[in-house]
């Protein structure tokens, strides 16, 4: 499972420079508006996400995870929104070999370790 | 009032001379967040504009449906250009903060951010918009002309009269520069608040007085939680319907000297509050920078005299 960065769970210090995934993520890639945007992304998530030449990434599924904002009457008191309770797979992308075609050795072992 | 009054207005307004000392104050002001948008890119920069970012260059033009200036066209494989790029960036921010070829240093951020909006637009938001443009004014302003490394130069070369004495302790006596470039800048931040507030008031949820309490609970938004203020429904509406009229007044108001310093005043408290409570990193401090085009030259020399007093 890859996790897009979630800004709340930073600290006061990071979510400064992590804000601008806020901005692609949430306020616009996720939305249907932004569909020509979502096999990029899957192609990212692949390639980040190829370690073992043996084991390759064959699918990549976007799924958005949401919860509307309560209207005042049900939410004025709580200060923050509750869980997040829609689950939305917006994308299925089928990796092609030509996605990874271009990835070193180097880069697999930068995968594995996380150096992106 | 005759039409050759209003041709008189137009050439007071746009083409009278003032002192650089507004021009100066907001480039070191505005610089700083110039610098510090560069830095806070940096650590990111190849997952948003690298050749394996998260969206490539292609699927940008295919959205934007045109080419627009971008030098990453020039090296679209080379995360050295992208590094090249940010490092050539930032330097052009500290030698724009510091005052030295300053209309120079705007062309490079000029360039460079259009470049990145036009790389990747989707992690920029309207601050971003407002600083690109601006820096496209301020490639014609003379904002190095008043509290800068330029003149510190110039004054070591012993050609003080190529700065004037305003240089001096009195802050007062520079010699005087166009005024457009700096109109430039006022009505660009005036167009902000002007665009902002009618698409605000195009909706419902503004003109309901709730638009305050949908926002205050965007989770990933929030900074430091407002307990009581975001929870009294009256205040909420207080809150968002004097964003309307603040908003409304920065940029009909603003034009008018005896409101002005009381309008300004009351958005930086607005835009404080907004930093206290929502992590927009930069934007808010990026429009108080910007209220200083606003200030007159007289009271900022009044500000700086007490400023070096106080040294």
């Amino acid at each position: 499972m890859w996790l897009y960065p979630r800004v709340e769970r930073y600290n006061l210090f990071e979510r400064m420079f992590k804000e601008r995934y806020r901005k692609f993520g949430d306020d616009n890639t996720v939305w249907p508006k932004f569909r020509l945007l979502w096999a990029d992304l899957a192609i990212y998530i692949a390639r980040r996400n190829y370690f073992d030449r043996d084991n390759p990434p064959e699918t990549v599924t976007l799924i958005r995870m949401s919860r509307h904002i309560d209207p005042p009457e049900i939410g004025l008191h709580k200060l923050l929104n509750g869980p997040h309770n829609e689950v939305d797979p917006f994308l299925t992308y089928n990796v092609r070999a030509d996605d990874l075609s271009n990835l070193t050795d180097a880069d697999l072992i930068d995968n594995a370790r996380g150096r992106h | 009032m005759q039409l050759k009054d209003i041709i008189a207005a137009w050439d007071r307004i746009w083409f009278t001379e003032t002192s650089p000392l507004p021009l100066g104050a907001l480039r070191i002001a505005i610089g700083i967040i110039y610098f510090l948008f560069g830095v806070m890119l940096f650590p990111d920069r190849l997952i948003w504009f690298g050749p394996d970012a998260f969206t490539s260059q292609a699927t940008t033009d295919l959205w934007c449906g045109i080419h627009a200036l971008n030098v990453f066209y020039l090296y679209p494989e080379s995360k050295t250009f992208v590094d090249l790029v940010f490092y050539t960036y930032i330097a052009a921010s500290i030698l724009f903060v510091v005052g030295y070829k300053a209309r120079f240093a705007a062309f490079i951020m000029f360039v460079v951010i259009s470049s990145l909006l036009h790389r990747n637009p989707f992690l920029f938001n309207s601050g971003d918009t407002f600083m690109r443009v601006t820096a496209f004014w301020l490639i014609f302003a003379p904002s190095d002309r008043a509290l800068s490394l330029r003149n510190y130069i110039l004054r070591k070369q012993g050609r003080q009269a190529e700065i004037g004495t305003g240089a001096g302790p009195a802050f007062s006596d520079y010699i005087p520069v166009c005024i457009w470039p700096l109109r430039l800048i006022q009505l660009q931040v005036a167009a902000v608040y002007c665009q902002t507030f009618f698409c605000k008031v195009v909706g419902p949820v503004w003109i309901e007085g709730l638009a305050v309490y949908y926002s205050s609970r965007i989770e990933d938004l929030q900074r430091f939680p407002m307990p009581f203020v975001f929870q009294n429904l009256l205040l909420i509406k207080v809150l968002s319907w004097g964003t309307l009229v603040l908003e409304f007044a920065l940029w009909t108001a603003i034009w008018i000297k005896e409101f002005r310093y009381p309008l300004l005043a009351m958005a930086v408290a607005f835009h404080i509050v907004i930093d206290w409570h929502m992590n927009i990193p930069l934007f808010e401090y990026l429009m108080i920078s910007s209220y200083l085009a606003f200030i007159y030259p007289e009271d900022l020399a009044s500000a700086c005299r007490w400023l070096s007093k106080k040294q």
